[in-house]
C-alpha cells in the first residue's frame, strides 16, 4: 500500500489546486451576480430566439410589478 | 463602446432598473450604453435589479436614464455608499472562508474515517493522524478566525457572545487534539468533528447572511428628483445654470412639469403645485403669492418664478432624507428571543465550564479538559444558531410566494408584538384610483357622454380615467380648439359652444362641466377603497389592536374614508406633513405597524416597529420599509399575519427543544458520561434534528397560505 | 463568396473557430460507428466465438481493448472537444486561442486513435483497462492533452465575459485531472518499441489503476458530459438552469473530493479491509451530489416539458439526464460489499457500464449533435421523425442491452454463490454458468445491433442535412459580452507576457511531476508491508514471455486472477489470493471480469496437454466452452532475445532476479521451454520445433499461476 505514498500527495495537490482556483474566482467577483450569469448560454444573437421565454422564475417574482402611478418619481426636468 | 481614452477621472455609477428579466433586456441595455462615447463598462445584475456604469466624468446620465426608459424600463440612480461595499466585500471573504473549510473538512473526513477504519501505511504511523492536523490548520486559523474575533471583540466589551463557547470549544479541542497527536499518540484527536462544526457553522451563517444583506442602500433626494440645470432670472433676463449655482435669494423661473429644487416663496402671482411629495394627494393644490413652496414639489401649472429661501441642502426635503437615512441605519434591531435565550445559555456553559475546570485542576486536570471540551460542544446553542435563522429564511420565502417580500427577519417576531396599526390614506386604503361617485344635479344626457369622451380622450390623468369609465365608449366628435389647461383640466369648441372639464377651484375632488363659463354638471369623484380594507381593520380591532389613519389629506375626506373602513373617528388625523407623522408615531404610540406607499410616509416607517409599503410605492418608500407588497393590495397582510405566526411558533419550539437538549446533555457532560468524542458526534445529530424540526414545521403548516 | 471569405480570413478574429467544432463532430460520427461495430463483433462473440472470423486481431481479447477505448477516446472523446470548443467560444466570447492549435489538437487526436486502432489488435498493450496503449502512444497522449489544455486554458485568459459560466469549471477540471491521472497511471518503463511494464505491481498497481479508471469514468465519461449538459440542455429548452447556485455547489462539492474514491472495483479482493470500507462509504456518499446534477437538469425543463413530445433533441437529453441518475445510483448500491461479492465479475457490471455509456454519453451525444449540426450550418434537420426514430430504436437498444447483462450477471452471480446444505457448490461446473446466460448474449448483442442502427440514422439524417444546407458551415460573428471585463487597457505585451509564464509554469510542473514519479516510484515499490511468509519467487523468465502473451491476447478481458475471501469462491477455486501473490506482477492481472473462471491457481492442476489442447480448441476439453480458438499460438515463435531487456526493466523496477539470470535470460528460458515441449511430446503433443513456439512459454506461465510460493530449503 505503500503507493498511498504517491496518490495521496497527488490528490491533495490536485484538490488544493482546485481550493486555488476557487479562492481566486471568488476574489474575482465569479460568484457575484449568478443571476445575469445563468443567462450566458443565450447571450449569442444569433441564437436569441424567442427570449420572452427565457424568464427565470426567480427575477419574475421579484420584479416589482409595473403598476401605473400617480406620479412618476424621479423624474428630472430636461 | 469601450473607450481608450484614459484622459479623464472616471467614476461608478449605480442605477436600479426594474423590469429587467432576461437577455433582450440586457441587450437593450447595452445597445443604449453604447450610443455614449463617455461610457467605459456597463454590467447588469439581473437578479438584483443594478446596472453599474463606469463612466468619464461628463457622462450625460440624465439622457442616459431617459433613453433606458424609452426602452420600456423603470430607473432610478443609487448613491454608492460605502456601507455596501464593505458588505459585498465581507460577504466575499466569508465565502472563501467557507470554501477553505470545505475543502479542509472534507478532505480530513476522508482521512479520519479511513485512519479509524485501520488505514495506515507501513514505515509511516500515524501518518493520516498526520495529514488530518496539517489540513486542520487552515480551518483553525483562517476560517474560523471570524469567530476568534467576535468572541474577543465581546469579551473586550465586557459580554459574551453566541460565538464566545464555539470559540472555547475550537481552541480548546484544537489544542487537546495537538497535544494528544504530539506527546500521546494513543490520545483522541478531533479533528474531524471539529472542522465538520466549522464548515457547518459558517455555511449556514453565509445563507442568512446574504438574505439579510440584500436590501441595504441609502437614500437620498435623487430618489424622489434629480435635476442638474435651473434657470436663473436676473436683471428680467432668463439663463440656464446648474443646479447647483443657485444661491439664497435668487429668483429661479420653474417650468411647467418641472420639480421645484429648492426651498422658497412664490414670487407669481398664482401657481399649481402638485406636493404629493409632502401629502401623498395627487390633486394639485392652488397656491397664491409669498405662499411657501418646498424643494421635492411639482410645478404643474404655467412657468412660475420662486424666490429662493433655503438650497437644496438645507431644505426640509434634504433635512427629511437625512434624518430618514439615520434612523434606517441605526441598530434598532429588537432583541429577539434567540438571541436572548442564546445569550443566558452560553452565560451559563460558561460559568459551568470555569466551575468544572476549577474543581478538578485538584483532582486530575485531564479528565476536567476532558469535561468541559465535552460540555462546551455539546452545549453549544448550535441548534438556535443554524436552525432559527432557517426557520426565519423559510419565513421569508414562504411570504415571498405569498406575494410579499420581507427585507428584514426580525419582522417575523415583530409583527406579533404589534399594538398599533397606522394606515396611510391614498394608495394605501384607497386604490389610488379615480372613481365618479356622485353627478349633479340630475344624470347626464347623450351629448354630454360623448363631449366627456371626447375631451378626456388623450389624457391619462386619474380624473380623465375617472370621467371615460363613467361614460363608456361613446362616439367621436369634432372639437375645435382643444387645449389642456396644466393643472386644472381641458378645455375645446364644439358648434359654437366653448366646454370646459375643469376641477372646481371652490371645493377639493370637484370637476365641473362648464358650458360657456357656466356649470352644467358637477362631478364627485372619489378614491376607491381597497376591497379588502374593511376586514383587516376589523381583524386589528378584534385582535386588540388600535387602528389609525393618518393622511396629509383634508379632513372630510379622511373621515369619510375612515367611517367606510371602520375606523373611529378620534383615531383618524389629517393634513399631516411627513414630519408630523413620524412625530406622532415616536412621541404617541409604540409598538407600532405603518402601512403607506409615499415619499411622505417614509420618516413614519424608519420609526415603526414594523412598516410595510404598497404595490405602488415611491422608491423611498419602499427602501423606507421592512416589508413590501409585490401583488396585491392589502389582502396580503393577512398572509403576513399568518406567516409571522407559524415562524414565531417554530422558534419558539425549536428554542425550547434545543434548550432542553443543551441543558440534558451539558448535565451529561458535566458529571462526566460524555467523552469529548461523543460530544462532537451528538452536537451534530442534535443541531441536524433540530434543524429538520424547524423545517418540517416551517413547510407543513398552511393556515390557507401559499 | 471569396471576397467573403477574404474579409473573415483577415478577420478571424471577430469570428467563432466553427471549423473545428465541424471537424470534431465529423470524427464522433466516424470513430463511433468503428467503436459500434467494434462492440457488436465483441458482443457476438460471446454468443457465438465464430464471429472472430478467424482473426488473431478480431479475437475477442484483443478486440476489447479496441472497443473500449474507441468508445471512450474516439467516440466520446471527439465529441467532448466539438461541445468544448463549440461551448467554450461561445462562452468566453472570443475565438478559440490558437487555430494552430485547434488544429494539432484534432490531427494529433485522430492519429492517435488510428495508431490505437493499429496496435491494440495487434495485441500491443499495456494490459490495463482503459489505458492499454502502449508508451509512445501515452506520450502522444500526454503530448496532445497538454496542447489542448494550452489551447483551452489560453482561451479562458483571453476571454472577454468576466464570468466563467459553470460548464468551464467542469472543462477545467476535466483537462486537469485527466492529465494528471493520465501521467500518473501510465508511468512505465520500456524493454521495447512497442512493450513497457508499468513502474507499480501487483496491489499498488491495482489501487492506481483503479484510482485512475473510476476518476477517467469521473473525468473524462463525468464532468465533462455536465458540462456540456450545463450549456445544451438550456439551449435546446431556450430556458436557463433551474438553479444556477446549486450547479455551482454541487461542481465544487464533487471537486473537493472526489478524487478519493476508486476502491470500490476492489471489494473482497486482497486490498486491505480499511480501503475497501473507505471506498464503499465514499462510493456511497457521492450519490447526493450526483443526483444534485441530475435534479438540475431535469428541473431545467421546468415549463417546457411539452418539448419532450416534439423534439428529438430534449427526447435523448432526457433519457440521458435519467440514465445518468440511474446509473450513479446502482454504483453506489454496487459498491456495498454484500451487492459486490454478488455482482463483481459478472456481466452484472458490464450493464452497468453500458447504460451510462449508451444511455448517459451516447445519448448526450446524439442530442448534442443532433442539436449542433443545424446550427452549425444555418438550416434545419433534414427529418425530425428520423430522428425520433433514431430515439426510440436506440433506446429499445439500450433497455434490451441492459436488461439482458443485469439478468445474465444477477443469475450467474447467483449460480457462483450457490451452495447446497452439505457445503458443497450447487454449480461446481464454471461452464455450467456461462451456458445457462450465453442466450443472453445473443440478446446483449441485438441490443448493440438495435442501437447501431439507431446510430447509422442519425448518419444518414446528419449528412443530409449537410447537403441541404446552402452556404455551407456559418461563420458566426462573435457577439459583444454581456458581463465584459474591465480594465481591458492593460498593455498587450504585459498580458501576452502573463499568458506565457503561466504556459511555462504549466510545463515545467508536468515535467517535473513526470521526473519526479520516475525517481520516486521505484522506491515506494518496497514491498515492505508484504508479510514474510506471503512474499513469492518471481517468474521465469519463460514465464515472463508466457505471461506477457497471456496480456498481449488480452486473456485478462475474460480471466480473473482474484480469489476472494468469500467462501463460495475459495470452494471453487481455492485459497483466497493474497496481496504477496502478486508483489512483482506488473501489470497486476487481479481481472475484473470472469466470463471463464479465475485462473489463480490453475498452476499445476492440468497437465501440460490439457492446455495444448484447450488453447487449440477449447470445446475439445470443456465441450460447452464459449472460448475461442487460439491456433497462431502454434505457429508464433516467442520471441526469447527479447528477454534480455525485459529482465533488465524487471530487476531495475525491484524484482529480484540474480544477476546471472538477468545475464542470460533467453538461453534459461529456452532450457525451460525445451523441457516442457519434451513433456508434451511424451504426453502426445506433434509439432514440429514445439520448443520455440509461443504455447510453450504461456503453458510454462499457467502452470506457474498460484506456484510460486517461497520454497524454504532453497
Amino acid at each position: 500500500m505503500n503507493v498511498l505514498i504517491m496518490t495521496i500527495p497527488v490528490s491533495l495537490t490536485l484538490g488544493i489546486l482546485f481550493l486555488l482556483f476557487f479562492l481566486s474566482a471568488a476574489k474575482d467577483d465569479q460568484f457575484e451576480n449568478l443571476d445575469t450569469s445563468a443567462q450566458l448560454p443565450f447571450s449569442d444573437d444569433e441564437e436569441a430566439g424567442n427570449n420572452e421565454e427565457l424568464i427565470s422564475e426567480d427575477i419574475k417574482k421579484q420584479d416589482v410589478s409595473k403598476k401605473k402611478k400617480l406620479e412618476t418619481p424621479a423624474d428630472g426636468s430636461k | 463602446m469601450i473607450s481608450s481614452e484614459n484622459t479623464a477621472r472616471v467614476e461608478d455609477l449605480l442605477f436600479r432598473v426594474e423590469g429587467m428579466h432576461c437577455i433582450k433586456c440586457i441587450r437593450k441595455i447595452q445597445s443604449v450604453g453604447s450610443h455614449f462615447q463617455s461610457l467605459r463598462g456597463l454590467n447588469v445584475h439581473l437578479g438584483e435589479h443594478l446596472v453599474t456604469l463606469e463612466a468619464r466624468e461628463d457622462f450625460p446620465v440624465e439622457d442616459f436614464m431617459e433613453e433606458i426608459r424609452a426602452e420600456g424600463f423603470k430607473i432610478v440612480t443609487l448613491p454608492k455608499s460605502s456601507n455596501q461595499d464593505l458588505i459585498k466585500l465581507n460577504q466575499k471573504k466569508l465565502l472563501m472562508r467557507i470554501g477553505v473549510a470545505g475543502f479542509c473538512a472534507g478532505n480530513i473526513m476522508l482521512l479520519a474515517v479511513a485512519a479509524y477504519l485501520g488505514a495506515s501505511i507501513e514505515g509511516w504511523p500515524g501518518l493520516f493522524t498526520y495529514l488530518s492536523a496539517l489540513i486542520f490548520t487552515p480551518i483553525l486559523f483562517y476560517s474560523a478566525w471570524p469567530l476568534f474575533e467576535s468572541s474577543w471583540a465581546s469579551i473586550k466589551s465586557g459580554g459574551v457572545s453566541i460565538d464566545s463557547p464555539i470559540a472555547l470549544a475550537l481552541v480548546g479541542g484544537s489544542a487537546l487534539s495537538f497535544y494528544n497527536l504530539i506527546f500521546r499518540t494513543e490520545g483522541p484527536t478531533y479533528f474531524d468533528s471539529l472542522s465538520m462544526f466549522v464548515f457547518f457553522l459558517m455555511a449556514s451563517r453565509f445563507a442568512v447572511h446574504r438574505i439579510q444583506t440584500k436590501y441595504i442602500s441609502g437614500i437620498t433626494t435623487k430618489d424622489v428628483f434629480d435635476q442638474t440645470r435651473a434657470v436663473l432670472v436676473e436683471n428680467g433676463r432668463a439663463r440656464s445654470v446648474k443646479s447647483e449655482e443657485i444661491k439664497v435669494d435668487d429668483l429661479v423661473r420653474v417650468g411647467p412639469n418641472a420639480f421645484i429644487g429648492f426651498d422658497g416663496h412664490l414670487e407669481s402671482e398664482e401657481a399649481v403645485i402638485d406636493d404629493a411629495f409632502y401629502t401623498g394627494e395627487f390633486l394639485p393644490k392652488i397656491r397664491a403669492k409669498l405662499d411657501k413652496v418646498f424643494a421635492g414639489t411639482k410645478n404643474v401649472g404655467g412657468s412660475i418664478d420662486i424666490k429662493v429661501s433655503k438650497v437644496l441642502k438645507d431644505s426640509r426635503i434634504s433635512s427629511l432624507v437625512s434624518n430618514l437615512n439615520k434612523s434606517l441605519q441605526s441598530k434598532t434591531a429588537i432583541q429577539t428571543l434567540a438571541d436572548r435565550g442564546a445569550f443566558y445559555l452560553t452565560l451559563a456553559i460558561i460559568l459551568a465550564a470555569a466551575v468544572i475546570l476549577a474543581y478538578f485542576s485538584l483532582v486530575n486536570i485531564e479528565e476536567g479538559v476532558n469535561r468541559v471540551l465535552a460540555l462546551l460542544v455539546v452545549a453549544c446553542p448550535c441548534g438556535l444558531a443554524i436552525a432559527v435563522p432557517l426557520a426565519q429564511t423559510i419565513g421569508v420565502k414562504r411570504a415571498f410566494k405569498n406575494k410579499l417580500l420581507i427585507k428584514n427577519v426580525d419582522v417575523l417576531e415583530s409583527m406579533g408584538k404589534i399594538k398599533n396599526v397606522v394606515f396611510d390614506k391614498t394608495g394605501t386604503l384607497t386604490l389610488g384610483l379615480m372613481k365618479v361617485s356622485k353627478v349633479a344635479p340630475g344624470a347626464l344626457n347623450s351629448l354630454e357622454k360623448d363631449l366627456i369622451f371626447n375631451l378626456e380622450e388623450k389624457s391619462e390623468h386619474p380624473i380623465a380615467l375617472a370621467l371615460r369609465k363613467f361614460v363608456g365608449k361613446r362616439k367621436s366628435l369634432d372639437l375645435r380648439l382643444f387645449k389642456e389647461l396644466p393643472g386644472l383640466g381641458v378645455s375645446a369648441v364644439f358648434k359654437d359652444d366653448q366646454y370646459m372639464l375643469v376641477s372646481s377651484k371652490k371645493s377639493e375632488g370637484f370637476v365641473e362641466l362648464r358650458k360657456n363659463d357656466q356649470v352644467l354638471k358637477t362631478f364627485y369623484l372619489e378614491d376607491q377603497i381597497d376591497p379588502d380594507a374593511k376586514n383587516l381593520v376589523s381583524k386589528f380591532q378584534t385582535d386588540g389592536i388600535e387602528t389609525y389613519i393618518l393622511s396629509g389629506d383634508k379632513k372630510k375626506r379622511a373621515l369619510e374614508l375612515g367611517k367606510s373602513v371602520g375606523i373611529d373617528k378620534k383615531n383618524i388625523f389629517f393634513e399631516k406633513s411627513p414630519e408630523q407623522k413620524e412625530s406622532f408615531i415616536k412621541n404617541e404610540l409604540v409598538d407600532t405597524l405603518y402601512i403607506g406607499d409615499g415619499v411622505n410616509d417614509s420618516l413614519a416607517m424608519s420609526q415603526s416597529l414594523v412598516s410595510v409599503s404598497m404595490l405602488s410605492s415611491a422608491d423611498v418608500a419602499f427602501k423606507s420599509s421592512k416589508v413590501h407588497i409585490l401583488n396585491g393590495g392589502l389582502g396580503a397582510l393577512h398572509s403576513l399575519l399568518k406567516v409571522s405566526e407559524i415562524s414565531v411558533q417554530t422558534m419558539k419550539i425549536i428554542i425550547l427543544i434545543s434548550l432542553i437538549y443543551n441543558i440534558v446533555f451539558a448535565f451529561f457532560a458535566a458529571f462526566g458520561f460524555i467523552s469529548p468524542l461523543v460530544a462532537v458526534i451528538i452536537m451534530p445529530l442534535s443541531s441536524v434534528t433540530i434543524t429538520f424540526l424547524g423545517f418540517y414545521l416551517m413547510t407543513s403548516q398552511n393556515k390557507g397560505l401559499q | 463568396m471569396d471576397q467573403n471569405k477574404l474579409e473573415v480570413t483577415q478577420n478571424k478574429s471577430k469570428f467563432y473557430d466553427d471549423k473545428t467544432v465541424k471537424w470534431f463532430v465529423w470524427a464522433t460520427m466516424a470513430w463511433g460507428l468503428i467503436a459500434f461495430l467494434a462492440g457488436i463483433m465483441a458482443a457476438l462473440q460471446l454468443a457465438y466465438w465464430k464471429f472472430n472470423l478467424d482473426l488473431s486481431w478480431l479475437t475477442f481479447g484483443r478486440l476489447r481493448p479496441l472497443h473500449t477505448n474507441a468508445a471512450i477516446f474516439a467516440f466520446a472523446g471527439n465529441a467532448i472537444f466539438a461541445g468544448i470548443y463549440h461551448s467554450t467560444q461561445r462562452l468566453c466570447k472570443v475565438r478559440m486561442f490558437s487555430d494552430v492549435l485547434s488544429k494539432i489538437h484534432f490531427w494529433g487526436w485522430q492519429l492517435i486513435i488510428v495508431g490505437a486502432a493499429i496496435t491494440l489488435p495487434l495485441g500491443f498493450t499495456q494490459g490495463k483497462e482503459y489505458a492499454e496503449l502502449e508508451w509512445p502512444l501515452d506520450i502522444a497522449i500526454a503530448l496532445i492533452w497538454v496542447i489542448f489544455a494550452i489551447n483551452f486554458f489560453m482561451t479562458l485568459w483571453t476571454r472577454k465575459e468576466k464570468h466563467m459560466y459553470v460548464a468551464l469549471w467542469f472543462y477545467i477540471s476535466t483537462v486537469i485531472t485527466v492529465a494528471v491521472l493520465h501521467i500518473f497511471n501510465s508511468i512505465a518503463l520500456p524493454t521495447s518499441f512497442m512493450n513497457s511494464y508499468p513502474v507499480y505491481a501487483g496491489i499498488q498497481d491495482a489501487l492506481v489503476q483503479w484510482w485512475y479508471g473510476h476518476n477517467a469514468v469521473a473525468f473524462f465519461l463525468t464532468t465533462p458530459f455536465l458540462g456540456l449538459m450545463y450549456y445544451y440542455v438550456p439551449k435546446a429548452v431556450n430556458r436557463p438552469v433551474y438553479s444556477y447556485r446549486l450547479s455551482i455547489i454541487h461542481f465544487w462539492a464533487l471537486i473537493f473530493i472526489y478524487i478519493w474514491a476508486g476502491p470500490h472495483h476492489l471489494l473482497n479482493t486482497a486490498l486491505p479491509e480499511w480501503a475497501q470500507t473507505l471506498g464503499m462509504v465514499f462510493s456511497i456518499m457521492l450519490w447526493a451530489p450526483s443526483w444534485g446534477g441530475m435534479i438540475n437538469g431535469l428541473l431545467t425543463l421546468r415549463g417546457a416539458w411539452h418539448l419532450l413530445r416534439t423534439s428529438p433533441v430534449v427526447k435523448f437529453f432526457v433519457t440521458a439526464i435519467t440514465f445518468y441518475g440511474m446509473v450513479t445510483f446502482e454504483g453506489p448500491l454496487l459498491s456495498i460489499k454484500a451487492v459486490s461479492s454478488l455482482g463483481h465479475y459478472t456481466d452484472w457490471i458490464v450493464g452497468h457500464v453500458h447504460s451510462g455509456t449508451l444511455g448517459w454519453n451516447g445519448f448526450m451525444i446524439f442530442g448534442m449533435i443532433y442539436y449542433l449540426v443545424p446550427k452549425l450550418f444555418d438550416t434545419k434537420l433534414y427529418s425530425n421523425k428520423l430522428a425520433t426514430t433514431h430515439f426510440w430504436i436506440g433506446f429499445a437498444g439500450l433497455l434490451v442491452y441492459y436488461i439482458s447483462m443485469l439478468s445474465a450477471g444477477i443469475t450467474q452471480g447467483l449460480m457462483w454463490m450457490a451452495i447446497d446444505s452439505s457445503g458443497k457448490l450447487v454449480y461446481p461446473d464454471f461452464v455450467e454458468t456461462v451456458t445457462r446466460i450465453v442466450p443472453l448474449y445473443g440478446v446483449r448483442a441485438f441490443g448493440g445491433i438495435l442501437y447501431l442502427i439507431g446510430f447509422v440514422f442519425m448518419i444518414y439524417n446528419i449528412w443530409k442535412t449537410v447537403k441541404s444546407s446552402r452556404g455551407g458551415l456559418v461563420q458566426t460573428l462573435i457577439p459583444e459580452p454581456i458581463q465584459p471585463r474591465l480594465h481591458e487597457e492593460k498593455e498587450t505585451f504585459h498580458r501576452k507576457l502573463e499568458g506565457k509564464v503561466f504556459i511555462f509554469s504549466i510545463l515545467s510542473f508536468v515535467a517535473i511531476a513526470v521526473g519526479s514519479a520516475i525517481e520516486i516510484i521505484p522506491i515506494l515499490s518496497m514491498n515492505s508491508y508484504i508479510k514474510a511468509e506471503d512474499t513469492v519467487e518471481p517468474f521465469t523468465p519463460l514465464e515472463l514471455a508466457g505471461r506477457d502473451i497471456y496480456i498481449k491476447e488480452g486473456c485478462y478481458t475474460c480471466h480473473s486472477q482474484m480469489i476472494r475471501d468469500l467462501p463460495f469462491d475459495t470452494i471453487r477455486f481455492g485459497k483466497a489470493s493474497t496481496i504477496g501473490e502478486s508483489m512483482y506482477n506488473r501489470p497486476f492481472q487481479w481481472g475484473s471480469k470472469r466470463t471463464g473462471p479465475d485462473l489463480s491457481r490453475v498452476g499445476k492442476k492440468y497437465p501440460h496437454l490439457w492446455h495444448y489442447r484447450h488453447m487449440l480448441n477449447p470445446r475439445d476439453v470443456i465441450s460447452q466452452s464459449i472460448m475461442p480458438n487460439y491456433p497462431w499460438l502454434f505457429e508464433n515463435k516467442t520471441d526469447f532475445y527479447s528477454l534480455r531487456r525485459k529482465i533488465s526493466v524487471m530487476k531495475s523496477l525491484g524484482v529480484p532476479y540474480p544477476d546471472e539470470l538477468v545475464a542470460n535470460p533467453d538461453t534459461n528460458a529456452e532450457e525451460q521451454a525445451l523441457k516442457i515441449a519434451n513433456e508434451l511430446r511424451e504426453q502426445g503433443a506433434v509439432m514440429p520445433q514445439l520448443e520455440r513456439k509461443e504455447i510453450v512459454a504461456l503453458i510454462a506461465y499457467l502452470q506457474a499461476l498460484g506456484q510460486k510460493a517461497k520454497k524454504e530449503d532453497k
